[in-house]
């Protein structure tokens, strides 16, 4: 028999219609506005735009590997341990994701610049932290590294601590438990976490802007040549940032798929 | 040579209303199954959980043999890796993420080729070779016991713990996998505590039993003559609680039908109820459970 939906399924299908044209009309237009050999030229011929690609991959693979190194095991002592003012921590974790950028920037500008003492402290060690690609990766850093921290204290959270206790009974230590059970298991909510911070630290711009003008970032450079050459000269650029966000939102989707579940939830899956 | 587990436990847990609960007891593990009963909150788990180092005790002594576990007094807190205490979850606690070779080999350590033996070895006297490949969540509840069971003894422990690991199977299963699991101790000879609030599983087992209650123990039960008996042969009977005391939690119930009244271990049991009472036929005296009702 053929069923037809409810007049609920009705309107919420035609309200999440209207959310995917607002989020969907801007990707197609700008298909239409791309010109293929504006687009090859660009690529080919400018430096700045080579250099700003290179500048923008290899600052947000940096970027996200600190993030890993440092959000990841964040993220599981958050999961895994109670202590006065956890709440207030997390609050300060999730902050930069809520400050604008550019307010970041020169939070991180008063804290890490020239005439910072952390600055100065570096400065004399031979080590700038700003107008220069480790100040790009610090703002990226700085504002990215919620999503891999959070998504991190979630995934591990979710994680059924009976099993880390059944794998230490077997033998393992916390250190082996970390890395044959828990992490495993979490996997895809930490890699989703990772992704979705790449994203953020490849289209960061406000902070990275105030922290380190240059070198320029494929966003910072699409202002410049939006400010220089308005919608012509920004459409390549702004297609070559759709490319690369797209890569990384089918990398989300493929990293990120659950593990099998049981029908409480838990991931141990004992069958009834 | 094996060694008797002995745990001198006392902890206290925070409640969210009234004074902390506490859990005081001194019990002594023979060789062989003890049954641990008690309704919840008793303090079973918390027992279990400071034996395997879980948790530790704010007082107390835990040792296997001569050899200290937990000690208080001089600092002592083994962590749970190093105790070499096996234990068993109620969910069993299979890493999903692995397949049941991989599950069952966990805890074993050496080459390649040793850890395949082992593990083909374990897996065959189980009845769980079939299973080789497959995921925790395309096998049976039943299948899923003998996996964690074998998991946990393929490491070979000095003492196990099981935290009513058998309570969502069906009685016929449950009884083959206590079989499995007496075979496997009558050669290891280890102490194994087994949680349940399942009085047919205490009938089929005829051990000792440990009653508890508000985290003391209000009866320690000797070994009955269904010790020897093989468990398959349990049947189920419907009967009447006829009283119920809620100091030992044991319920006088009358059979169905009969004039026999059965004492039973039915914690929460209120006078009237129809419940289900298991009876091994192989056993030819209940004489310390049965008596004729006046």
């Amino acid at each position: 028999m053929k069923r037809y939906p409810s007049p609920t399924m009705v309107t919420f299908g035609l309200l999440g219609a209207a959310m995917l044209t607002v989020l969907v009309a801007p990707v197609v237009t700008l298909a239409f506005y791309l010109d293929a050999e504006s687009l090859s030229s660009l690529l080919h011929a400018d430096p700045r735009t080579v250099n700003a690609i290179q500048v923008t991959v290899v600052s947000s693979g940096a970027s996200v590997a600190i993030m890993t190194v440092l959000g990841v095991p964040l993220g599981y002592v958050l999961a895994r341990s109670a202590f006065p003012g956890r709440g207030l921590v997390i609050c300060l974790i999730a902050l930069p994701m809520v400050l604008p950028g550019l307010a970041g920037g020169i939070l991180l500008l008063l804290t890490f610049g020239r005439l910072s003492v952390i600055g100065r402290i570096a400065e004399r060690l031979g080590v700038s932290l700003s107008d220069n690609f480790l100040g790009i990766v610090l703002a990226q850093v700085f504002v990215a590294s919620p999503l891999v921290i959070i998504s991190s204290m979630v995934a591990f959270g979710s994680v059924d601590e009976r099993l880390e206790i059944a794998a230490a009974t077997l033998g393992d230590s916390a250190w082996r438990v970390f890395w044959r059970v828990s992490l495993p298991i979490a996997r895809p909510a930490v890699m989703a976490g990772i992704v979705l911070a790449w994203v953020r630290a490849l289209g960061e711009f406000g902070a990275t802007m105030i922290v380190s003008y240059n070198p320029q970032t494929l966003p910072v450079h699409l202002w410049v040549r939006f400010q220089a050459d308005g919608l012509s000269g920004a459409i390549p650029l702004a297609f070559v940032l759709l490319v690369l966000a797209l890569g990384a939102a089918v990398a989300w989707i493929l990293l990120s798929r659950p593990l099998p579940t049981n029908r409480h939830g838990l991931q141990s899956a004992r069958k009834p | 040579m094996r060694s008797v587990l002995d745990a001198k436990v006392t902890k206290a847990l925070a409640t969210r209303r009234g004074p902390d609960f506490v859990v005081d007891v001194d019990l002594t593990f023979d060789i062989g199954m003890t049954m641990i009963i008690g309704r919840s909150g008793a303090g079973k788990s918390t027992l279990l959980a400071c034996i395997a180092g879980v948790t530790n005790p704010d007082l107390g002594l835990v040792k296997i043999g001569d050899r200290t576990l937990t000690c208080t007094q001089s600092g002592i807190a083994l962590p749970m890796h190093r105790r070499r205490v096996g234990f068993l979850f109620q969910d069993l606690a299979l890493f999903p993420h692995l397949s049941v070779r991989e599950n069952v080999a966990y805890g074993i350590h050496g080459d390649t080729a040793t850890r395949k033996e082992r593990t083909e070895r374990v897996m065959d006297s189980f009845g769980i070779s079939n299973l080789w490949n497959r995921r925790p969540h395309e096998i049976s509840g039943g299948e899923q016991q003998r996996v964690a069971l074998a998991r946990t003894l393929i490491t070979e422990p000095t003492a196990l713990l099981l935290d009513e690991p058998m309570s969502s199977l069906d009685p016929d299963t449950k009884s083959a996998i206590i079989d499995d699991l007496r075979l496997w101790n009558s050669e290891r000879r280890l102490p194994v505590v087994y949680v349940t609030h399942d009085d047919s599983e205490v009938l089929a087992m005829g051990i000792r039993t440990v009653t508890m209650s508000q985290g003391r123990v209000v009866n320690d039960a000797p070994s009955t003559n269904a010790r020897a008996h093989s468990s398959h042969n349990v049947s189920q009977v419907s009967a009447l609680v006829v009283s119920f005391d809620p100091v030992t939690m044991v319920a006088q119930c009358r059979l169905m039908n009969s004039d026999i009244v059965i004492a039973a271990h039915r914690p929460g049991s209120t006078p009237g109820d129809i419940v289900t009472v298991a009876l091994n036929p192989e056993v030819s005296s209940y004489d310390r459970r049965i008596s004729h009702s006046s």
